[in-house]
C-alpha cells in the first residue's frame, strides 16, 4: 500500500473543494456540504512533501484504498458523499416529497398481466 | 570462564627455573622413581616430552570452539530479536496526553492517543474525535496531534451547532467534554 504523503492531501483537500483555515503547525481543511462542515483534518505545514499524512482517510470516513482511489479521480465528489450519506455521517436535506421513492419500484416487464 | 583454568599461574623457584602448574615432582615427565622411562609397572608408554603444551593448544582450541558456537548462538538470537522487533513497529501502542502546558487548557481526563508507526515516521491519532497527526518521531507526532486538537477545539468555539454535520458535532462534543480553557486565560 502507497503511503499517503501531504501532496496527496493536498489534492484530496483540492477536489473537495476544501476551506483552508491556516494553523500554527497545521492548516485545517473543511469540508462542507450543504451549508454544514461535514469532515476536516489537518495537513502539516512544512516544506516536506513527503511527510506522511496516512491519517486522513480515516477523517474522511475511508479506507487507505478508497482514499486513493479518490485523489487518482477514480471515486468522485458525489461518490464520497453518497458514501457518507450511505455511512449516516451526512444527512442530507434535499429529501423526496414522495415517500415510495425511497423503495426503488421494480419495473413491470411489458406484456405480463398483473397478477 | 577464567583462562586460568587452562593456564595455572607459573611457580617461581629460588633457582630461577620456573615451573608451570601444580607439579612438585622434578623428575623429567615419562621417568619412574627409580629413574628409567621404560621400567613402568604398567606397561604403558610414558607421555613424550612436551605433551603439556600439545595439552594447552587442544585446551584452547577446545575454548575457542565454544567461544565461536556461543557466538553462533548469539547472533541467532539477535536476529531472532530484531525479527520480532521489526513485527512489533507495526502494531499500534497507546499513549496518553496528560496536558496541554504551556497553552492554557486543562484536560478532565487524560486522551488516548494511538501510535502507529509509517514509512516515514509516527501517526498519532485520537480516534475518539477521529482526528490525527503525524511527526517523524513519536515526540513530534503527539506534538503535532495536541496542535491540530487546540487549533479544533478554537474553531469550533466560533462555530454554531447547526453548521455542524452529525460527525463534526459529536468530535465537537467530544472536544468541549474533554477539554476546558484554564481560568487564567
Amino acid at each position: 500500500m502507497a503511503k499517503i504523503t501531504k501532496d496527496h492531501a493536498e489534492k484530496a483537500a483540492k477536489k473537495l473543494s476544501a476551506t483552508i483555515i491556516p494553523g500554527a503547525k497545521h492548516d485545517i481543511a473543511k469540508i462542507f456540504y450543504e451549508n454544514k462542515l461535514i469532515a476536516q483534518f489537518g495537513i502539516r505545514r512544512g516544506s516536506k512533501k513527503d511527510l506522511p499524512h496516512d491519517y486522513v482517510p480515516e477523517q474522511l470516513h475511508l479506507t487507505k484504498s478508497q482514499f486513493m482511489e479518490f485523489v487518482l479521480c477514480r471515486i468522485s465528489q458525489s461518490d464520497w458523499i453518497a458514501l457518507l450519506i450511505q455511512k449516516g455521517i451526512v444527512e442530507t436535506m434535499l429529501k423526496s416529497s414522495d415517500p415510495d421513492e425511497k423503495t426503488p419500484h421494480r419495473r413491470k416487464k411489458p406484456g405480463r398481466p398483473d397478477s | 570462564m577464567s583462562i586460568s583454568k587452562f593456564f595455572p599461574p607459573a611457580i617461581h623457584r629460588n633457582d630461577d627455573s620456573v615451573e608451570v602448574g601444580p607439579r612438585r615432582d622434578k623428575r623429567p615427565f615419562g621417568q619412574n622413581r627409580r629413574g628409567s622411562a621404560s621400567e613402568t609397572k604398567t606397561g604403558i608408554m610414558p607421555p613424550k616430552p612436551g605433551w603439556e603444551i600439545d595439552l594447552s593448544e587442544l585446551l584452547v582450541k577446545a575454548r575457542v570452539e565454544a567461544i565461536e558456537r556461543d557466538v553462533s548462538d548469539l547472533k541467532k538470537s539477535i536476529n531472532q530479536i530484531l525479527n520480532i522487533i521489526e513485527h512489533t513497529k507495526a502494531i499500534p501502542f497507546a499513549s496518553p496526553i496528560v496536558t496541554f502546558a504551556p497553552e492554557l487548557f486543562k484536560l478532565s481526563t487524560p486522551l488516548n492517543v494511538v501510535l502507529t508507526q509509517v514509512e516515514n515516521g509516527y501517526i498519532a491519532s485520537f480516534p475518539e474525535a477521529n482526528l490525527g497527526s503525524s511527526g517523524e518521531t513519536m515526540h513530534e507526532a503527539i506534538e503535532n496531534l495536541k496542535d491540530l486538537i487546540l487549533t479544533v477545539y478554537r474553531e469550533f468555539e466560533s462555530m454554531d451547532d447547526d453548521s455542524l454535520g452529525p460527525a463534526i458535532l459529536k468530535q465537537k462534543t467530544i472536544l468541549f467534554n474533554l477539554i476546558q480553557r484554564s481560568r487564567e486565560a
